[in-house]
């Protein structure tokens, strides 16, 4: 069984929430994606299933949003934003700062499967720029330093707490 | 002066419902229940004046009219999808006022007379979408939301949507065919949400920040909401101040403070003092002004006037030594990142433009690509299927028409002669 | 409703119906606006923004094929601004559309081509790469896609939804990244998704068996008819220097609207087929072997000639096929009769269908819908559609069947009645509408069904009690209310009682069988007890207007039917056979029979196009015909509709069109009567005269084709149901057997075709899976299905959709002949079935 029970009841619960079942698309897609990590022609076809639709028609949804991902990511997926107000900030220079700190360049991920870098539009964080998401975290204006604190608390996390996920907190 | 829409941001817990309560909270809820017909929530909205925040600047009051009589059910749908570059206001209340924006929307919901609202959140605003899920359970645990609402006999029910990545679904059409579950492609008006809408049904669409003046509006009344602001722009409103100034942030503004007041009083001024370049004054499709433009008021007719719009209010200032084929290159390739790509004139027009600003930049440019880059914004402007293709224009044009000489000089030189203090990436 | 509206379109006044758009008023008009993603049969999109017009009043250029006209409306389609945006567009179009057009499928019959030749600008600005993007991507069985020519019209994805309701295909990413695709790995296989090739306005989608064959203006087009299912699509053959190349839907708004089946679309590549017949046989020491028509004809008329010598004109049978034009069926019914026999018939194992009532239109717009035994997806693939059509907008569908269709997701009733108990059950809702209102129904009906109570009915049937009430109570209420029964209905007593049904609801009937042309076929009498027009034999202002239009006396002695004719036949009563079209041996419900009672015959004579078993084995002269595409010939569609079919290419070989070698079998055997036809459109204009129903009808000359539709009057028969019982049980197995067409492996013909070949699944037999675990089957393992003068070998299909009880052995198989297991009208067979080990390799 590729979706666990919970899953599927939290689908089925979050079906009950709208007149139409189809609305459940994006949430059933991030629950997929959150019990695989990444979205598989199998999680289109369990979607597909559940909203009374086609695999298909799960895939191209899918395939329109950016959060939804297709191949697997690091366990932290560094999103540095880079639109105009974080770029004004020196949002360019501090990409330049975390490839070097994480040897990689923009879409790769860490050998040791930690960190995922990308970048990303707009985070609606203007006036707090330049700002990342590390997976649901924000870290606001970050300077060179910040992100270096950062880095290491995130690997200090990946060393104590087993294999969850996603950060806890927000800034 | 004195905070209205952030009176609450900065208490400690201010998103907990007991916080909120203390200070006054529901209270307007309470009253519309207990005392007001929907019309009547209506008419109030209609009298202050207050105008969408989501970057149109549509009567809110006259939106809801548009709801016709006796169609049910209807929706109320809160677009808190955030996304135009710039703009970081509304996710200030949510994160931290979310109380406010239920009750916002719980007197809007109950005018137009809807039973059931939705709150469309971008998907990366988790923090927002967790405190707005968690306030709405408080909310109904205090009997303010759920099944005959403090013994009025209305019913209401909230559900937070969360979006999952793309900007266009804050156009609002494209936003209701991906909250029913589809790509979130826009759709063709008419017919207007307000007829056929979420589901074909009657669906009234608001901002965050628009539905978060309401409860401000029953508690204080009209006139006192007209008596701020301008004639024909009363009010308040949040100004998401970013850029090149030494204290970017979201402020709360009586409408028709002058750019330069925020600019300056409220942002510290620019960084390093260097001379201000260009203000995008109202997200990043609003057409860039310049430092002639200091001294306008930050109002809906004020900004048009001089030849841009106060959109979502977001205000991004570009100081001298800055390069603006860049900036605008930047937004243009942020816009064909976003585009939905049904529409030819969207998806070619924008994708073309993208490339030959980024030829330009590279110095690979030719002096009649800057009539093409016009040409292909008329085949975009009015033309596109949603207004997206307005929103992509505002940059080019206006950057053409106040610096031409930043496209001149990477034509003819080959290169960037900017004294360039930052790379726009 | 029926309002019109007045508009100005570039100064001119138009008028219009209410709820014309605007795009649509200016082509009434004779004004062009161009448009990539308009289509008359797809809702409004707006997508490709080339139809934006300046409407006065209204701010910016706005979409005309989305604009609804209005009174006093004034439109511009020709200003400054349009133009402006045509070429824009178009421009903008050509970014990034690759130069590929001489070696596009679509060059000529291109969109995007005109329109920049029409609209264009001449020099491109566009001084970028290209973007590139996947190229001869294989989508499905039919269908090859390129992504850079697409222009994203949406059209194929849109017709996946709005008109299959199958979201096959999508957009996928977006914006310039946008990309039409299926989910990765998966196949577009749909029975409809040839249709996305004809919608495609350039040349992204093209059909996989076309692909490269001809340029488009090197191509002769004709109006013709699909001859493989009982629908008759309206078609357009096209095809050159003697080769029919493709087939493309033909709009026609009461038969199929434009779309075809992939059956119709790819199943004409069989006329190139290394086995068909290409001159006459005739069989010298046991083996057939070419001869000339003349030697052919004469050995006929030989061995004909002696058996009526000998034993008379009833000692001949001519067996005919649903596959046949009227003209061949005509023919072959006045040659019968003229040589003074009965023993004329076409069904082998079906009842003949009953006139209709009710159009195709009529299907589309119904309120409520009995689905009785058929099934559409492979029996007639259209109605499909309009079935889907109607409940969309809100009808209510209600289906009877021993399987689980694809449509029972559309269905608000489902009822799976034991097998054999389906008369019952239609009994039963008549019964029970007497119960509700005493004297609904005639007295002799009344008797008919009053033993049947509704627990009785509800037991013997297994149905639910309420079920069937609200059935019943469903077509009652339903001023348009339509019964359509399909292949699974083979017996003349169920259909007297669904004719019953529909007649004391007020239900229109709809009907087909598994034979493309079989309503046609009945009406030109090749039937034992009836004339041409169905008249009774006894009608005698009908056979003495034939007798004077044949001049010759007819036989009006009722003939065999050919469930009658075997036994005869084995006996020595029929020692001589002619065989139009059809394989007994593999058809007929009883083979073993078939067998003995042929080799008894002294002589039998075959028209096919190829070599079937029966020719084969018993046939002493084979005359080869021409097939669809190469004859003209008229078919009468389920719904009574004539359509034209035409002959584009010439018969291959020494192949004579089937209509003609009856004719020239008539000479030959001297038959009374002239029989000097020049052309098919003389013998449809003889059926005129002959049949009054179609008096109508004629050929059209001036527009090449004609598209007559008849309707019949209510004609069924009066005659009061026998009062049912559940059917006859035979054999000794514990499945009870049930059997249908699968739509590619229905034709004889067209699953030769290479793009048919491969799109059938392998001969199976379907089975629950409870029944399946009981006997140890697994799915896809090879198992015997043993009836009653055999077994098959077939594979396994374990499917909730088989009702526990039952499996179901699809009808044609390619190389098997299911008529081994004893399938027959009326008749529930048991079958026995167990898995057969698997050859360990
Ligand atoms: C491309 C595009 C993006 C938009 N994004 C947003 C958005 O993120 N948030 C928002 O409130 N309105 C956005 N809008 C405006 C909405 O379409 C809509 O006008 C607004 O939500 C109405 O609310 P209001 O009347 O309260 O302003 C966008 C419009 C366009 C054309
Ligand atoms: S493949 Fe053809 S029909 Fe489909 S979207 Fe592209 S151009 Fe239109
Ligand atoms: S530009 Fe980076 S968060 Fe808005």
């Amino acid at each position: 069984m590729p979706f666990s029970e919970a899953a599927q009841r939290e689908l089925q619960e979050i079906i009950q929430r709208y007149p139409d079942k189809r609305s459940a698309m994006l949430p059933a897609l991030a629950i997929a994606q959150r019990e695989q990590g990444y979205l598989t022609p199998e999680a289109y076809r369990w979607v597909a299933e559940a909203l009374d639709t086609s695999p298909t028609w799960v895939a191209s949804v899918a395939s329109f949003y950016t959060m939804l991902r297709k191949e697997p990511a690091g366990r932290y997926l560094i999103q540095v934003c880079t639109n105009l107000s974080c770029s004004l900030l020196g949002a360019k220079p501090l990409l330049d700062h975390l490839r070097q700190r994480l040897g990689i360049d923009v879409g790769e991920t860490t050998p040791d499967g930690l960190f995922t870098l990308t970048t990303v539009e707009c985070l609606g964080s203007c006036a707090t720029a330049p700002v990342m998401q590390v997976n649901d975290r924000y870290y606001e204006q970050l300077t060179p330093e910040r992100i270096d604190e950062i880095l290491a608390g995130l690997r200090r996390e990946a060393g104590t707490c087993g294999d969850d996920r996603t950060a806890e907190g927000h800034s | 002066m004195d905070k209205f829409l952030l009176r609450n941001v900065g208490v400690p817990d201010s998103h907990h419902i007991e916080v909120y309560l203390s200070r006054g909270g529901y209270e307007s809820w309470r009253r519309v229940l207990t005392s007001m017909q929907p019309q009547a929530v209506v008419d109030l909205v209609k009298s202050s004046g207050l105008r969408g925040r989501g970057g149109a600047g549509f009567p809110t009051g006259m939106k809801w009219g548009f709801v016709p009589q006796g169609v049910y059910p209807r929706y109320l749908v809160c677009n808190a999808d955030e996304g135009e570059p710039g703009t970081c206001k509304d996710r200030v209340l949510m994160e931290n006022d979310p109380h406010l924006v239920l009750e916002g929307i719980a007197i809007s919901s109950y005018a137009i007379e809807a039973h059931l609202a939705f709150i469309y959140v971008r998907g990366e605003f988790t923090l927002s979408a967790e405190r707005l899920e968690a306030a709405i359970a408080e909310a109904h645990a205090h009997g303010f939301l759920g099944k005959n609402i403090l013994g009025s006999g209305y019913d209401l029910d909230i559900v937070v949507h969360r979006g999952a990545g793309a900007y266009i679904c804050g156009e609002e059409t494209a936003l209701l065919t991906s909250l029913e579950g589809e790509r979130g492609n826009p759709r063709l008006k008419p017919p207007f949400p307000a007829t056929e809408g979420l589901y074909r049904k009657p669906t009234v669409i608001n901002n965050v920040e628009t539905l978060a003046n309401v409860p401000l509006i029953v508690q204080y009344g009209a006139e006192w909401y007209k008596s701020m602001g301008t004639e024909k722009s009363p009010g308040i409103k949040l100004f998401a101040l970013s850029g090149q100034v030494k204290r970017p942030g979201v402020y709360e503004l009586p409408l028709g403070t002058p750019l330069r007041t925020l600019i300056e009083e409220y942002g510290g001024g620019t960084l390093e003092n260097r001379p201000v370049k260009a203000v995008i004054p109202g997200g990043s499709s609003a057409p860039m002004l310049t430092a002639a433009h200091l001294d306008t008021p930050l109002d809906y007719e004020s900004i048009a006037a001089a030849g841009s719009m106060l959109g979502s209010g977001a205000v991004i200032v570009i100081a001298e030594g800055t390069c603006i084929v860049s900036v605008v290159r930047r937004l243009i390739e942020f816009y064909a990142h976003e585009d939905c790509g049904q529409c030819i004139p969207g998806r070619e027009g924008i994708a073309w433009l993208a490339r030959i600003l980024e030829r330009i930049e590279a110095g690979q440019g030719r002096e009649e690509d800057l009539d093409l880059l016009l040409d292909i914004c008329d085949g975009l402007s009015g033309r596109s299927l949603c207004p997206l293709g307005d929103a992509v224009v505002g940059p080019v044009r206006s950057s053409l028409k106040h610096f031409r000489d930043d496209y001149l000089a990477h034509i003819r030189t080959g290169q960037c002669v900017q004294p360039v203090a930052v790379t726009i990436a | 409703m029926d309002q019109s509206v007045t508009l100005k379109i570039d100064g001119r006044d138009v008028t219009v119906p209410a709820g014309t758009t605007v795009l649509e008023a200016a082509r009434m008009a004779g004004i062009e606006i161009p448009s990539l993603c308009n289509h008359a049969r797809l809702l409004p999109a707006g997508l490709c923004r080339l139809c934006l017009v300046e409407i006065e009043k209204v701010r910016g250029l706005q979409p005309a094929c989305a604009s609804i006209v209005r009174e006093g409306m004034v439109v511009h389609t020709d200003t400054p601004a349009v133009q402006h945006n045509r070429r824009m567009v178009l421009e903008l179009l050509c970014t990034n559309h690759p130069l590929d057009c001489p070696v596009c499928d679509a060059a000529g019959d291109c969109r995007l081509q005109d329109y920049v030749f029409r609209y264009g600008r001449t020099t491109s600005r566009f001084v970028e790469e290209k973007r590139r993007k996947g190229k001869a991507i294989r989508l499905g069985p039919a269908v090859i896609l390129d992504q850079e020519r697409c222009v994203l019209c949406q059209r194929c994805v849109r017709f996946c939804e709005e008109v299959l309701d199958d979201r096959q295909l999508a957009v996928f990413q977006r914006g310039a990244s946008s990309r039409i695709s299926t989910m990765p790995g998966a196949v577009f296989d749909s029975r409809f998704s040839g249709n996305v090739v004809d919608l495609c306005p350039v040349g992204a989608l093209t059909d996989r068996t076309f692909r490269f064959k001809a340029r488009n203006w090197e191509l002769t087009g004709l109006p013709s008819v699909c001859a493989l299912c009982p629908v008759g699509c309206r078609m357009t053959e096209e095809g050159r220097e003697g080769r029919l190349l493709r087939v493309r839907g033909r709009e026609a708004p009461e038969v199929n609207d434009g779309w075809l089946c992939d059956l119709g679309r790819t199943g004409y590549g069989f006329t190139e087929h290394p086995n068909r017949l290409r001159h006459p046989l005739v069989r010298r020491d046991g083996h057939l072997e070419p001869a000339s028509w003349d030697e052919a004809l004469t050995a006929l008329a030989r061995g004909f000639g002696a058996v009526i010598e000998k034993a008379g004109p009833r000692a001949v049978a001519v067996l005919g096929s649903p596959r046949l034009t009227n003209e061949t069926a005509y023919l072959l019914t006045r040659l019968a009769r003229a040589l003074g026999t009965g023993n004329v018939d076409y069904r082998l194992g079906t009842a003949a269908p009953a006139p209709a009532q009710a159009t195709l239109s009529d299907l589309r717009q119904a309120e409520v819908i009995l689905l009785f035994q058929g099934d559409p997806s492979e029996e007639a693939p259209i109605l499909e559609l309009w079935v889907k059509q109607a409940v969309k907008r809100g009808g209510r569908l209600y289906i009877v069947h021993p399987r689980t269709l694809a449509l029972e997701r559309y269905a608000t009733g489902a009822y799976r009645p034991r097998p054999g108990s389906e008369a019952v059950l239609i009994a039963g809702i008549l019964s029970m509408l007497e119960q509700g209102k005493p004297g609904s129904l005639p007295l002799e009906w009344r008797e008919a069904v009053s033993g049947l109570g509704p627990t009785q009915v509800a037991s013997l049937t297994g149905c639910d009690r309420e079920a069937i009430r609200l059935l019943a109570e469903a077509l009652v209420g339903s001023p348009r209310a339509i019964i359509a029964y399909g292949a699974g209905l083979r017996d003349e007593q169920t259909l007297a009682l669904v004719a019953a049904l529909a007649k004391a609801t007020g239900a229109r009937l709809l009907g087909w069988d598994g034979g493309p042309n079989s309503r046609g076929v009945a009406d030109m009498g090749l039937l034992p007890d009836r004339l041409p027009g169905r008249a009774p034999l006894a009608d005698a202002a009908a056979t003495a207007a034939l007798e004077r239009l044949w001049q010759a006396p007819l036989s009006c002695q009722p003939g065999l039917s050919a469930t009658e004719l075997w036994p005869e036949m084995r006996r020595g009563e029929v020692r001589a056979l002619y065989v139009a079209g059809a394989d007994p041996v593999t058809q007929a419900p009883n083979p073993q029979l078939v067998e003995e009672a042929l080799a008894h015959a002294t002589f039998v004579a075959m028209q096919e196009a190829f070599l079937t078993p029966t020719a084969e084995r018993f046939a002493h002269v084979v005359l080869p015909a021409a097939v669809p595409g190469e004859e003209d010939g008229s078919l009468t569609n389920l719904a009574g509709g004539v359509g034209w079919q035409r002959a584009l290419i010439a018969p291959l070989g020494e192949a004579r069109p089937s209509w003609r070698i009856v004719a020239d079998v008539a000479k030959a055997l001297a038959a009374p009567g002239a029989w000097e036809y020049a052309d098919a459109a003389q013998v449809l204009a003889e059926i005129a005269q002959a049949i009054p129903a179609y008096a109508g009808v004629e050929v059209v000359t001036t527009g090449g084709y004609f598209d007559a539709r008849y309707e019949y009057e209510y004609a069924l028969t009066d005659q009061p149901p026998a009062a049912p019982a559940p059917a006859r049980v035979a054999g000794t197995g514990d499945l009870a057997l049930t059997t249908g067409p699968v739509l590619f492996d229905r034709d004889i013909m067209a699953r030769h075709a290479p793009g048919v070949v491969g799109r059938a699944a392998e001969a199976f037999a379907a089975i629950h899976p409870e029944d399946a675990e009981r006997l140890g089957i697994t799915d896809g393992a090879p198992i015997e299905v043993r009836g009653l003068f055999g077994a098959l070998t077939l594979k396994a299909r374990v499917s909730g959709a088989c009702a526990q009880g039952t499996v179901f052995v699809p009808e044609e198989l390619s190389e098997l002949s299911v008529n081994r297991l004893g399938a027959q009208p009326g008749v529930v067979v048991m079958v026995e079935v167990k898995p057969l080990a698997v050859r360990p390799d």
